[in-house]
């Protein structure tokens, strides 16, 4: 019974909707800043290229060839990865602005949807780190009481930013008051 | 920048002390400062060049806390509380006055030696969700609590909650609820850990016993996993010896211990989410254990409540519900219908996709899963702060997604494993509310 079971239906079938990066809710999505490749490029060819430069020296400096020709190798397929990466993940960040909620997704591995309700809010933060500051792009984070929520909307642009994180806390007091 | 100095009043930016950010890197600071006299002597060889280095990195760091003073502010405005700070990181925090639990003022050991003071703003009632404004002066510390006090009572009407934990009760009361010595010996006996150390340990004298044919080296050998298992089993006999619940009305006292006794206390309305859990030979004699995960709460002296509780060690059906009716949870579990997930889900988790299922109750949302022990998890929608739904690779390929429940209790992830995908986003999306009067109301034992 059992077999006939798995053979009789069929694993794939057509559903409405398989990946959650494609999941609408009927809501207008909205991306983030495209400036956030070069803030997302700049912190990578830091990161990785200071990195690399360790191995570039050791090898002018006469050390082990082949471990310091490996590492500046290695950093440089970082770096060109990241720097590719860079345009996937600024086109996986999305969010939308419903009536009563907020819904965040993000992710490339692994997808991942977050929805909070503007009543559930704490608090809102708006962080800019150096690079993302000369830029003029600010992250927003929402806060519940849970811990576990993870709402960020990161690298809009500072005008955004702020309309957005004003916009979340008088929704906030707004749902919160029960109006 | 703003003309203020630390103590300008108005609705405008105000500055915090000027020693703050030498206080906060506190004894890091001077770690990091001796780290940097001893590396000076090393590279400069001689102590006059290592002193100037020290005093170079001395004037450095009193640039960068110069720097971090004048970024960092806070400012109360009408409907909410807003602070910044941060030289390369900037940040900005807003709290609507509304969700202020309570205002403390605290005064660790090096900010009192100064005669500064922290004052401590607690939004949620996890302990780990606070805003501080550190470092103030001790009379302005005050004087901002106040401020902040009146401002939150302007804002909803209600003063915040008061810092402690209810009136005491006159004559302790007869015991709701006790569970019999019995009960607790044989159920913690029965326990998967108990099972399976006696499972192997009957194996391990087997395998012995033909490999080595000496009885007394097997009987030796096989002992070895017994004392694990029966520490954990008398260890948790010991926690809950003599487990009995008072009622107080708002929350539910508990006694417990044989050697170390213990009491907590669970408010019910804080009660984020229920779990009961019943191991595969507690369910053939129709046992369960039930566990709350309660908000945290951290008094004035600094103590947390109860997070998560066990609220019944061992118990029969009738009494786990009579329980969960007594905090307040109307849903009858063996009652409800479990989903299942989608057969897909094999190739995803083949031993346990059998075992996960999603229940929705008017009011609740239920996930189970697991054999061995298995697992009921009880979400009030009322305590649900956001959903979310998360997908890996396989199970993109396979049209499937776990939907996580988050509350604000700390112990418990609440979560539907391998639901359809579309099923799951369309539940995080449309699981509705019910309308509350007001999320943070001024009492302890209300939400959440």
């Amino acid at each position: 019974m059992w077999t006939v079971r798995v053979f009789a239906r069929p694993v794939a079938r057509s559903l409405p909707t398989m990946d959650i990066r494609t999941f609408d809710a009927g809501a207008t999505w909205q991306g983030i800043a495209p400036e956030a490749r070069t803030v997302w490029r700049a912190g990578g060819l830091i990161g990785f290229g200071l990195v690399g430069l360790i191995g570039v020296a050791a090898l002018l400096a006469g050390g082990a060839a082949v471990a310091a020709s490996v590492w500046a190798a290695t950093s440089l397929t970082a770096t060109v990865n990241w720097w590719w990466m860079s345009e996937r993940r600024y086109r996986a960040w999305g969010y939308a602005q419903r009536e009563k909620d907020l819904l965040i997704r993000r992710g490339l591995l692994i997808r991942r949807l977050t929805v909070v309700p503007y009543g559930r809010m704490q608090f809102v933060d708006v962080r800019q780190g150096p690079i993302a500051r000369r830029l003029g792009l600010a992250d927003v984070e929402l806060h519940s009481a849970a811990a576990a929520t993870n709402a960020t909307v990161p690298m809009l642009a500072e005008d955004d930013a702020r309309r957005l994180a004003d916009r979340l806390t008088a929704l906030g007091e707004a749902h919160a008051a029960g109006i | 920048m703003q003309p203020e100095s630390e103590g300008a009043s108005g609705s405008d930016w105000r500055r915090l002390h000027p020693l703050s950010p030498l206080l906060r890197a506190g004894r890091f600071g001077l770690i990091v400062l001796y780290a940097l006299l001893e590396v000076a002597e090393e590279l400069a060889g001689a102590e006059v060049a290592g002193g100037f280095f020290f005093a170079a990195a001395v004037a450095g760091a009193l640039a960068y806390s110069w720097l971090a003073w004048r970024a960092a502010g806070y400012r109360i405005g009408p409907e909410e509380l807003e602070i910044r700070g941060g030289v390369l990181q900037r940040f900005g925090r807003r709290v609507p006055l509304a969700r202020i639990e309570s205002v403390d003022v605290a005064r660790p050991i090096f900010a009192r030696m100064l005669g500064l003071a922290d004052v401590r703003i607690e939004v949620v009632s996890q302990g780990a969700s606070e805003a501080h404004l550190r470092y103030l002066s001790e009379a302005r510390a005050e004087a901002v609590q106040a401020e902040l006090v009146d401002a939150r009572r302007a804002a909803t009407g209600q003063p915040p909650a008061p810092n402690h934990l209810g009136p005491p009760t006159l004559s302790p009361p007869a015991p709701m609820l006790q569970v019999p010595t019995r009960e607790l010996l044989v159920a913690y006996a029965l326990t998967p850990i108990a099972s399976f150390g006696a499972v192997a340990s009957l194996l391990i004298f087997v395998i012995a016993l033909i490999s080595t044919k000496g009885g007394l080296v097997a009987t030796g050998l096989s002992l070895i996993p017994l004392p694990a298992a029966a520490l954990a089993s008398a260890a948790n006999i010991e926690r809950f010896y003599g487990f009995r619940i008072l009622d107080e009305g708002d929350a539910l006292v508990i006694h417990r211990g044989l050697l170390n006794l213990q009491t907590q206390r669970i408010a019910t309305g804080r009660v984020q989410a229920v779990r009961i859990d019943e191991p595969f030979l507690w369910r053939r004699f129709g046992r369960a254990r039930l566990l709350v995960d309660v908000a945290g709460y951290r008094g004035a002296s600094g103590e947390t409540a109860a997070r998560s509780a066990v609220l019944l060690p061992v118990g029969p059906p009738e009494v786990v519900a009579f329980l969960m009716a007594a905090i307040e949870l109307k849903i009858d579990v063996p009652a409800l219908g479990f989903e299942p997930v989608p057969d897909r889900a094999r190739w995803r988790a083949p031993l346990r996709w059998k075992t996960y299922g999603l229940a929705q109750a008017a009011e609740h949302l239920v996930t189970r899963s697991g054999w061995v022990r298995r697992r009921t998890d009880i979400v009030p929608l009322a305590k649900l702060q956001s959903t979310r739904v998360t997908q890996g690779s396989w199970q993109r390929r396979l049209g499937l997604a776990t939907l996580h429940l988050d509350t604000a209790g700390v112990q418990f992830a609440p979560r539907a494993r391998h639901r359809d995908a579309s099923q799951a986003a369309e539940l995080a999306v449309a699981t509705t509310l019910p309308p509350q009067p007001s999320e943070w109301p001024s009492n302890l034992s209300g939400h959440p």
